[in-house]
């Protein structure tokens, strides 16, 4: 299996016809489709995930602040509808969100070497409890801050 | 930043800038503890995993 991650900081508008077929509503597709404008105006950074040159999976990141304090954001995750539930033998029996996940933090950790970054945020989408616990079974000792009636995952690098 | 679908139109929503003092007081609290996921780096170590640049 051989897995790599492509950094895009510009995309062409006919990137996200690579996961055709593959989104689970249109409000994936619309998502997706604001990244790659918001890519494209240099707002964010994506890293598309392929395996054995399929592009399965991506992250959007950027950087915020919280309280003066740097953080990484994972503005958008996206598995490919036929990956997302699967978990793999060659990947240590985890799932692409997993490996999208920890390759973050990895990537905040190689930034931090260079430039002061303290968190990686994450904002369950549609604020849904089951993702939100999702996301703390995978990132235990994170910090749920709750804050304007909105609540994000921080998670130390 | 993140994305937040409100009536139907995508909204780009960032961290609060301000947060209050109870939560910046458990956030520094939260900062000055170790966290660590060595088993899941170690995972990433195995699967020699390149980056490329696609631009």
């Amino acid at each position: 299996m051989e897995i790599k991650f492509i950094k895009y900081q510009k995309l062409s508008k006919s990137f996200i016809k690579f996961f055709e077929d593959e989104f689970l509503n249109n409000r994936e597709y619309e998502l997706l489709k604001k990244l790659i404008t918001d890519t494209n105006k240099y707002k964010s950074t994506v890293y598309v995930l392929e395996i054995d040159k399929k592009k399965v999976g991506l992250i959007g990141l950027t950087f915020d602040r919280i309280s003066d304090s740097p953080v990484l954001s994972l503005d958008y995750i996206f598995v490919v509808k036929s990956y997302r539930s699967k978990k793999f033998k060659e990947l240590f029996n985890k799932k692409l969100l997993e490996i999208l996940i920890y390759y973050a933090i990895d990537l905040g950790k190689k930034i931090k070497e260079q430039i002061a970054i303290r968190y990686l945020a994450l904002y369950p989408d549609m604020q849904d409890k089951n993702l939100m616990n999702y996301y703390l079974s995978l990132l235990p000792n994170s910090f749920i801050l709750k804050e304007n009636k909105e609540i994000w995952i921080l998670f130390k690098i | 930043m993140a994305y937040k679908w409100e009536n139907g139109k995508i909204k780009r929503i960032s961290l609060p800038k301000k947060i209050s003092k109870k939560n910046q007081e458990l956030l520094e609290k939260y900062w000055e503890k170790s966290v660590s996921l060595d088993k899941e780096f170690e995972i990433l170590k195995k699967l020699n995993i390149k980056t490329l640049n696609g631009n």
